[in-house]
């Protein structure tokens, strides 16, 4: 079983090497993704505005701040998990690292979780600020603030579950790269992040309804902009996020087994 | 008879690559390539023993060590260390393998730090100074390891795989690259150790000093092994594969 000493080690290594470039790693932190923020901003603001849209799909001049904030972070999260072992793989292939992880009697399911950690630690300033950004508009109680953050944890871990298959893959042959990426921008439309399901024709919403990704950002939106807590979300979410990671490892060890590592 | 720690048999190694694609249909329908790195390969390592395993460029002596450490799966055949598979005895194997392994973008300390966690040594800091000591970079031992000379590097990497005092050592060319002093040092250390070691060297004086037994690899197959006392066979059976990679150093 894994070992929290090991977790802690893991999490300590990866933070250590995404600091080595601290200036670079503040900005990319804190600063990109307030700035890809600002033109939806810029266009829903437009739109209700000045051009005499009153609203649509539950949005209006009221809540679109709301709406756009919650929506920017589970993209945050959907997409940092998902990329967060391709870009670790990628880097220690290249660095001639990739062995010391499978000569080391590491339990995959500490490694998820020891990068995982790094990378939410990395998520959770921008969530704090968007939450704050969010309390000018409308406010929450402790317990939906609360509610909020577990549920971005538990998307993070259905995504990391995802990322762990996409890195894994991507590290034996970067051929899978762009079919992956592909998938992913599909999944990305289909998670309604900075629009409203109304957007989605209606002949393919259904996988809109059948997406994990896009009931957890509504969990947030509906907490915060209607103080409702729907707890079928959270549930249905809760399942794929547990089920992702153990899959994930699995698929990953039949890989490691029959695949080999090319390109370097 | 001799307890054995490390048991091969029958290991075959086989890599699929595509070839380079010199059309269109090719880059389509690219062609493959199998290369057998390792064939047919048979060797029992002691307790205790210290094994050097001579070859030439491509005789498959990387790979063999990578099976042996679990960084590769074999295609067929088998491998026990302690009895045990090589998943399981992950921890008791130390590892050195080049100048990889180790994160050029952290410290000296926080690498060793980090893989005496990973094998989960207790007292880790008087390990790591122990080693840092030992093999003289305590200096640098704060430093980035990208700055880091090759020699130093080459220490840390003996240090890393010497972090929870395994019972098994797998060293490939640990000496590869380095001046003499350093060679030396790190061959009388090696010397000093009671440990089960497998070593692969391209330097005849390195086989010579270090090893029990000398093993002979060619063409992913184990052509001869002797001991120590025939060393002089293994040599003329190198130098009659057409091969001189065995330098005098």
């Amino acid at each position: 079983m894994f070992q929290l000493s090991e977790i802690i080690a893991i999490t300590k290594k990866e933070f250590k090497l995404s600091i080595r470039f601290k200036t670079a790693y503040l900005l990319n932190t804190f600063v990109n993704p307030v700035l890809s923020i600002i033109p939806l901003f810029i266009i829903y603001y437009g739109f209700l505005h000045y051009g005499g849209a009153e609203g649509f799909g539950g949005i209006d001049l009221s809540n679109y701040i709301a709406f756009l904030i919650f929506g920017i972070i589970g993209q945050a999260f959907f997409y940092n998990g998902i990329n967060a072992f391709t870009l670790k793989f990628r880097e220690e292939k290249y660095w001639n690292t990739i062995e010391s992880l499978f000569a080391a009697p590491i339990n995959y399911l500490s490694l998820i979780i020891g990068v995982g950690i790094n990378v939410i630690l990395n998520l959770f300033p921008l969530l704090l600020i968007f939450i704050l950004i969010a309390s000018f508009f409308s406010v929450a109680s402790l317990i939906e603030i609360s509610l909020i953050v577990l549920m971005m944890i538990i998307l993070f871990a259905l995504c990391l579950g995802v990322g762990l298959i996409y890195g894994a893959l991507t590290l034996f042959s970067e051929n899978f790269d762009p079919v992956f990426r592909y998938f992913f921008a599909g999944w990305t439309l289909l998670s309604c992040f900075a629009y409203p399901i109304q957007i989605i024709p209606e002949e393919i919403r259904f996988i809109v309804l059948a997406n994990p990704v896009y009931y957890a950002v509504t969990f947030t939106r509906e907490i915060w902009i209607n103080h409702f807590i729907d707890f079928n979300a959270f549930f249905f979410v809760l399942v794929f996020a547990v089920i992702m990671p153990i899959i994930s490892v699995y698929i990953f060890k039949i890989a490691w087994k029959r695949m080999e590592i090319q390109g370097y | 008879m001799p307890e054995k720690a490390i048991e091969i048999k029958n290991l075959r190694k086989e890599f699929r690559s595509s070839l380079n694609p010199l059309n269109l249909v090719e880059f389509f329908f690219p062609r493959h390539k199998t290369t057998v790195a390792v064939d047919s390969f048979d060797l029992d390592i002691f307790k205790g023993e210290t094994l050097g395993l001579l070859g030439p460029n491509g005789a498959g002596k990387t790979t063999l060590i990578k099976l042996l450490a679990g960084i590769l799966y074999p295609t067929s055949g088998e491998i026990k260390i302690f009895q045990r598979p090589v998943d399981e005895q992950k921890i008791n194997i130390g590892l050195m393998l080049g100048y990889g392994l180790i994160y050029y973008r952290m410290t000296g300390y926080d690498n060793l730090k980090y893989f005496a966690r990973i094998y989960r040594v207790k007292d880790f800091d008087s390990r790591i100074m122990e080693l840092a000591e030992l093999f003289d970079f305590k200096d640098y031992l704060y430093d980035y390891v990208e700055n880091y000379s090759l020699g130093t590097k080459s220490k840390l990497t003996l240090a890393r795989a010497l972090i929870h005092d395994p019972e098994i050592l797998i060293l490939d060319e640990p000496t590869l690259g380095l001046d003499i002093n350093v060679s030396e040092k790190i061959r009388k250390y090696i010397k000093g150790l009671d440990k089960t070691i497998l070593l692969t060297t391209h330097y005849e004086k390195e086989a010579q000093e270090l090893c029990d037994r000398i093993a002979l690899m060619s063409e992913g197959r184990l052509v001869k092994l002797e001991q120590k006392e025939k060393f002089d066979e293994v040599i003329n059976s190198f130098t009659k594969l057409g091969e001189k990679h065995v330098s005098v150093k």
